[in-house]
């Protein structure tokens, strides 16, 4: 399991437990209704009519209602524009919604009830789908509410959106080797990335790095790492031949990174790789990572 | 004043008349004594021998106990005592203690003054079918004197070495046939054995006074009312620790504890044709402040305060009774504990350069960390409610010669603990330049504002089983016996939690959540022993043989693979078999001699701290051997009519092992001591001394930031005692 600085919100659970085991419960009793949002996304948006023509939106909000009693969701989003077009916030619902034993929440609707408001012509969503994690952000701001998600849809059957809300946390096995020592293997580290889309640069952050059985656990960030969109919509693919990393805000200079590329896909299976030659250490260490989002867990 | 009567009165059922039966000093005076006399390891000093030998605190009765370590240290807030290699490593005690009957729940507490003591009394091997919680290695009864037995005024005055001082006052009166009251006032003054040699200063003075007041109502034979309400108060600047090897005690900032303990107490009994019903209320308040120079240097690295208020309810409700061979005792206990705890730390100049500042930039320097502010301090504050709630039952059965126990305590408590953790600093990354001169690069806020709740409930079952023979002048016996720690959360430990939350915001990732740190489960025993006694009109002798299992043993260990501190575990286990020989020897009615020895070799069997492997080495601060001798001569010298006594006492202690890897050790010491006394008849004067070869010895022993300290022993003292006593 992966350990993350962060915990779930137990009461959600609770409630869901209500929800889904089926009590009686008195019809007049008010539904159980939360309001959550996926804020500062950022969406590829795609021209299935032309392949070539692709597009990030940034600051795509998704507002979405979780009713505990009955399983549903309305979601709203927000700040969408396609290829120069604005397009009205659109409301989804009655949508189905589950959570699995890890705490990932799934909504999935082909052909979701809707509105966008009255305009002529509203732009119709299809194929909806969004995973989310309810999270609290413990170290940095404490005790905040900063939930993981990625959505996906089509609208118009023309435009294909891919978002996710940033940063991107991942978790999954990372592998280090070195001629000298044993590969050490270690499945604690969370992965974040941050794509600042105006200057096409990335932060990694790596929580919990630990590339050898006797290294503390580490905070690290990678920062300007360029970035380039990758073959599938909503990938990236990340490079970088030397960078010095952060820990604890500190420039480490006497550990360099180099040779860094990572192919990352948010919501999707990522590999990450680079290396690392400390000054003070005649070695060097290679370092793969094979990350998903489904498999970073909050701790609960 | 109540009428005595054979405990078989309550059996009589010869009589066609009911005698109500009246209630016995020793039914009210041994609240848990089972109706039918027992076999137990058991040392009872009573009042004479308590004033020969000087005791007026529970750390004074250690070494007179075989296998009985009560160390004084530090100040009044540390009792760690250790009977037969359990010892109290973390915050619950092993060794119950009542003060006429009164729990005291709070091991904090245990090092107070008792002027008027009547009889004390240890239980050793595991307590815990009727003393519960914390009695695992064996339980002190304190009895104080009752203005039921004892009338008039008492007073007493000492002066010794280091101006010790020590008056006290009492006054025993029946008010009516019913009614009875006493009031015993006590005051203690000492200028402290040691001084600090940073700024020449006294260290270990301290002033303390008690009070005691006690109420006896007997409104009907076989009804008793005794209320006993306590007053005490310590205030001390303690901590004469030293650097091992240097001798020297030099610290620059302030150390003293404070404390103000007040209880009440009410035992109702009343006894009934067959049985006997016995409640036993109390409530304790305890307000406590302990300030320590946390390095015990000159140095400015950090200091610590733990102000605590603690306000605690008990309840015991049993009952006892005996039918033909057939005896019991049963009843209910519960407490309800609530300590309300303030605890910043603070982290000074040398100890922000040191610890934080110097670690970090050398693995970076090329970009060096200075505080903002030389001083930070980090906050903690805790709300500990305890509850606890236990059923008991002890039945004996005699078959002609022999006797079989049997008893079983069913345990559950529920301890919770609502925490706040505050800092609010900042520091600066430098750039450091070509030049060698600073650049500020960045600046990073260590902002921490957590609170949060743990909770643990504990459920035990605590068999017994004993097995006894008696002959016309001894016994024999065997017992099995489980005893029991309480677990807990040791708020000590929140200093590791707050360092890993500091070197997370830092960048080293935050391993343990605060529970998983500071959190322990009970810690158990298996204890096997038996045991002999034989006795004629001038010989006693009794002779122990004791084996103890420890399982699930409270320690801290340093987590794999992190920097950041300790975590608290219960990854122990150790073993512990000795034997107790006590002994008297009455040659003549006017001499007399009197020894205990213990021996006891307590070893782990399991303990990996993450760091080292110590299975197999002894457990520390339980010493191997403790001796006791003791020779009484009333001589024939009569000066004005007077009677003078010598009393000449050896007390050894020891080997003691310092530390878990056995490489720092006490070996064993002996300190030589003795009086002589001219009684009349209401009054005594004793001249003492203890320590009179002026042995040197350490007590206790710690490591702070890589450093050894050590506590030294008491010096040579001497001094003069005069008691009074007027009907």
């Amino acid at each position: 399991m992966m350990k993350a600085l962060s915990k779930a919100v137990l009461p959600a659970l609770g409630l869901l437990t209500l929800a889904t085991t089926g009590c009686k419960k008195d019809s007049l009793d008010p539904d159980t209704i939360t309001e959550q949002s996926l804020s500062e996304c950022f969406v590829v948006v795609k021209d299935l009519n032309d392949p070539t023509a692709v597009q990030t939106v940034t600051s795509v909000n998704v507002k979405y209602y979780l009713n505990w009693t009955q399983a549903k969701c309305d979601a709203i989003i927000s700040g969408l524009n396609v290829f120069g077009t604005t397009l009205p916030a659109i409301t989804l619902s009655d949508m189905k919604w589950t959570m699995d034993n890890k705490g990932w929440c799934e909504v999935e609707a082909s052909r979701p009830t809707q509105s966008a408001g009255s305009i002529a012509n509203p732009p119709v969503v299809t194929d909806f789908e969004m995973d989310w994690l309810f999270r609290m952000e413990l170290i940095e701001a404490a005790n905040t509410y900063d939930p993981v998600g990625y959505f996906e849809c089509d609208i118009d059957n023309r435009y294909h959106l891919v978002g996710a809300r940033q940063p991107t946390f991942m978790g999954g096995i990372t592998e280090c080797s070195c001629a000298q020592l044993p590969t050490y293997s270690y499945d604690d580290a969370v992965y974040s990335i941050i794509l600042d889309f105006k200057t096409m640069k990335a932060t990694m952050s790596i929580t919990g790095a630990k590339f050898n059985e006797h290294m503390p656990a580490l905070d690290m960030q990678f920062a300007g790492i360029d970035f380039t969109y990758g073959e599938k919509q909503g990938s990236f693919v990340l490079s970088c031949d030397a960078l010095t990393p952060s820990i604890g805000g500190s420039p480490m200079a006497g550990f360099p990174i180099s040779n860094l590329k990572a192919e990352v896909y948010p919501g999707h299976q990522t590999e990450i790789y680079f290396e690392c030659t400390p000054e003070t250490m005649p070695m060097s260490f290679q370092v793969r990572a094979s990350v998903t989002g489904a498999d970073y867990q909050a701790i609960l | 004043m109540c009428q005595s009567l054979p405990l078989w009165a309550i059996n009589d059922t010869t009589s066609t008349v009911r005698e109500p039966h009246v209630l016995r000093e020793v039914e009210v005076l041994g609240l848990k004594q089972m109706p039918v006399q027992t076999v137990l390891p058991v040392t009872r000093l009573g009042r004479a021998q308590v004033n020969e030998l000087g005791i007026e605190a529970v750390k004074d009765i250690g070494d007179v106990v075989p296998n009985l370590y009560t160390p004084a240290y530090g100040s009044r807030m540390t009792s760690s005592i250790y009977m037969r290699g359990l010892g109290s490593r973390i915050d619950q005690a092993v060794v119950g203690l009542t003060v006429d009957g009164v729990p005291v729940m709070n091991k904090d507490a245990y090092d107070f003054d008792i002027p008027d003591i009547a009889l004390v009394e240890v239980l050793r091997g595991a307590q815990s079918v009727l003393n519960g919680r914390n009695a695992m290695a064996g339980q002190i009864n304190i009895h104080t004197l009752s203005p039921l037995t004892t009338r008039g005024w008492r007073a007493s005055a000492q002066y010794g070495r280091n101006n010790d001082t020590r008056v006290n006052v009492g006054g025993y009166f029946g008010i009516n046939d019913v009614l009875s009251a006493s009031l015993c006032i006590d005051y203690g003054h000492s200028d402290g054995y040691f001084r600090n040699e940073y700024n020449h200063r006294r260290v270990g003075l301290e002033n303390n006074g008690s009070a005691r007041w006690k109420t006896v109502w007997h409104p009907t034979p076989a009804l008793s009312l005794t209320n006993t309400a306590a007053l005490g108060i310590a205030r001390q600047s303690g901590y004469p620790y030293a650097q091992l090897g240097s001798d020297a005690i030099a610290y620059n900032d302030t150390c003293f504890y404070r404390r103000t303990s007040i209880s009440d107490g009410v035992t109702l009994a009343w006894a009934g044709k067959r049985v006997v019903v016995t409640s036993l209320t109390s409530v304790q308040y305890l307000s406590d402040n302990v300030t320590l120079d946390q390095d015990f240097t000159s140095l400015d690295y950090f200091t610590l305060t733990q102000r605590r208020h603690e306000f605690t309810v008990t309840e015991d409700l049993f009952t006892k009774a005996s039918r033909g061979n057939y005896a019991w005792l049963g009843g209910v206990f519960g407490y309800y504990r609530r300590s309300r705890m303030h605890a910043p730390v603070t982290f000074l100049d040398t100890g922000l350069r040191e610890l934080i500042e110097n670690r970090l930039t050398d693995i970076n320097p090329g970009y060096p960390i200075i505080w903002d502010s030389r001083t930070f301090p980090l906050l903690s504050d805790f709300t500990t409610p305890w509850r606890g709630f236990s059923l008991y039952h002890q039945s004996s059965y005699t078959l002609g010669e022999w006797l079989f126990e049997a008893g079983l305590r069913w345990e559950l408590e529920s301890i919770s603990c609502d925490y706040r953790s505050k800092a609010d600093a900042s520091y600066t990354i430098y750039e450091k330049k070509p030049d060698g001169t600073l650049d500020p690069y960045m600046q990073r806020k260590v902002d921490i504002d957590d609170n949060g709740h743990m909770k643990s409930t504990f459920n035990q079952l605590l068999p017994k089983i004993v097995v006894s023979r008696k002959w016309r002048n001894g016994h024999a016996y065997a017992s099995f016996t489980k005893g029991y720690k309480s677990g807990g959360f040791n708020t000590q430990m929140f200093s590791d939690v707050l360092q890993q939350r500091v070197m997370a915001l830092m960048g080293l990732t935050m391993a343990y959540k605060p529970k998983e740190v500071v959190s322990y489960k009970p810690e158990y025993s298996w204890n096997y022993e038996i045991g002999a006694d034989w006795h004629n009109d001038r010989i006693g002798l009794e002779t122990v043989v004791f084996f103890i299992d420890c399982h699930d043993q409270q320690l801290t260990m340093f987590p794999p693979g992190t920097v950041t501190g300790r975590i608290m575990t219960n990854a122990g286990r150790s073993r512990s078999f000795g034997v107790e020989f006590s002994g008297h020897w009455h040659i003549t009615d006017d001499l007399s001699f009197n020894g205990t020895y213990g021996y006891t070799d307590a070893r782990f069997r399991r303990y990996d701290n993450g760091r080292e492997n110590f299975a197999g080495k002894r457990v520390p601060y339980a010493p191997a051997h403790t001796l006791f001798l003791q020779g009484l001569w009333t001589t024939p010298w009569r000066p004005a009519g007077l009677t003078t006594q010598l009393n000449l006492t050896l007390r050894g202690t020891g080997s003691i092992m310092w530390n878990d890897a056995n490489t720092l050790s006490q070996p064993f010491y002996a300190l030589a001591g003795g009086s002589f006394s001219f009684k009349a008849e209401k009054w005594s004067l004793k001249l003492w001394t203890e320590n009179f070869t002026g042995t040197r010895y350490d007590t206790f022993y710690f490591q702070s930031m890589s450093r050894d300290f050590v506590q030294r022993g008491r010096p040579i003292t001497y001094g003069a005692t005069l008691r009074i006593h007027i009907n």
